[in-house]
């Protein structure tokens, strides 16, 4: 017997008995009424009894669904507080590592006649930013950096995603942009940034000033997988930091170079330099000209 | 006539039975594999004492979380005490509720409905 039947013992044994009486009515009609009477009572106990487990089973299932839908919630407010930064709100690195694999996946299955799959990686770093911290203190800093990570993210396209990279770095990840977007949004980073006025609290505005660097994945599209999404973001890194070599307020674009097209195997090396130098990457700048580049 | 005292575990809550003052109280979650197998000695020692004897009965029901088994022996045990009742035995049951659980609270009107015995819902904190 299943443990649920054990605990209808009793009913079991009623209905046993209906069936004896069944199979040997007796004769006498009074008898046979005393029966029925009787029995009719037990099924109509029975009936109150399964109304009754019925609304009372509802309930506890409707607990346990709560309880369920509850877990689910604080597990999704875990999980975002987990891929969000505290200061700024925007995600952070963690949320980076969790969904770019995703993202690359699905960029190198795509068809490119379908249109431009791809990943653009721009770094953003705030020029000076540690001098705006020794002079104004840590809390203004925290101030700049939120109005920061809020005006590039007003800035940006509603598909792309904002990573505090650490300290006063960002990155934005945008995904299919056309060839025009990457030059086009960091110059309107760069002059948002520089024609901003930072509110700093007590009457007091600061100006500041941002570096940019970018570069795209698939980075040689005769070669989707030859450099890997963290090799781009060195990459854009590098570049980055040639725009802050090369005077700050300023945005770097890695793209591929002219050898490309000459059907040789790029080098696995991604020393900016270098690559540059044998004519694998050039350089897309809002300084106007690459000679104005320093390494 | 011996007390019932049976500890709570896992899936099976606290149950108390006091002959002397007729004091009954069940007390946690109640979802075991088996519920006759846990509620059998329940049954066995409230009916003991009701043909015995012709004491008062004060049960008190605490519940958070109980299964359909274990909803059907909850039933059997009412209907222990109505009958015991319906031979002029007195009664009086407490179902106690946490104040926001609205679930048990409704599972205590379930049960209390069509029954013929005192039978109170008590809210606590």
């Amino acid at each position: 017997m299943k443990p649920s039947e054990s605990v209808y013992q009793h009913e079991l044994e009623i209905q046993r008995r209906a069936e004896v009486i069944c199979q040997n009515p007796p004769e006498q009609f009074e008898e046979l009424l005393k029966e029925y009477l009787g029995l009719t009572q037990h099924y109509t106990k029975l009936l109150k009894n399964t109304i009754k487990l019925t609304s009372v089973g509802d309930g506890a299932q409707r607990k346990l669904v709560r309880a369920r839908n509850d877990l689910l919630k604080a597990k999704r407010r875990l999980e975002d507080a987990s891929f969000t930064d505290a200061l700024t709100g925007v995600r952070n690195r963690r949320f980076l590592l969790d969904f770019i694999d995703n993202e690359v996946k699905s960029v190198l299955n795509n068809d490119s006649e379908l249109g431009d799959h791809n990943l653009l990686f721009l770094m953003i770093d705030i020029d000076h930013f540690k001098q705006v911290n020794d002079t104004y203190g840590h809390p203004v800093g925290d101030t700049v950096l939120v109005q920061f990570s809020n005006l590039v993210s007003a800035a940006c396209r509603k598909s792309d995603t904002l990573v505090r990279w650490g300290g006063e770095e960002f990155l934005v990840v945008c995904r299919d942009s056309d060839q025009a977007y990457p030059a086009k949004l960091a110059e309107r980073l760069r002059s948002q940034v520089e024609q901003n006025e930072f509110d700093i609290g007590e009457g007091r505005v600061l100006k500041c000033s941002c570096s940019i660097g970018f570069a795209g994945f698939p980075f040689y599209p005769p070669f989707p997988g030859y450099f890997g999404w963290s090799q781009i973001i060195d990459m854009a890194d590098q570049a980055l930091y040639i725009a802050k070599k090369s005077g700050r307020n300023a945005w770097v674009g890695v793209q591929p170079g002219k050898q490309v097209h000459h059907g040789a195997t790029p080098p696995t090396d991604y020393h900016l330099k270098r690559l540059y130098g044998d004519k694998w990457v050039q350089f897309q700048t809002s300084l106007g000209d690459d000679a104005r580049l320093v390494f | 006539m011996q007390s019932l005292s049976l500890a709570r575990s896992v899936d099976t809550p606290e149950v108390a039975f006091d002959p002397e003052s007729g004091n009954f109280r069940l007390e946690g979650e109640s979802y075991p594999e088996n519920a006759l197998d846990f509620y059998g000695s329940v049954f066995e020692c409230l009916n003991q004492y009701i043909e015995r004897t012709q004491g008062p009965i004060e049960a008190h029901f605490k519940l958070s979380y109980f299964n359909s088994s274990s909803s059907k022996c909850l039933l059997d045990i009412f209907d222990i005490f109505e009958a015991y009742s319906s031979v002029g035995g007195k009664v009086a049951v407490h179902w106690h509720y946490q104040k926001d659980d609205e679930d048990i609270k409704e599972s205590g009107e379930d049960f209390a409905d069509d029954l013929s015995l005192e039978f109170q819902l008590i809210p606590f904190d």
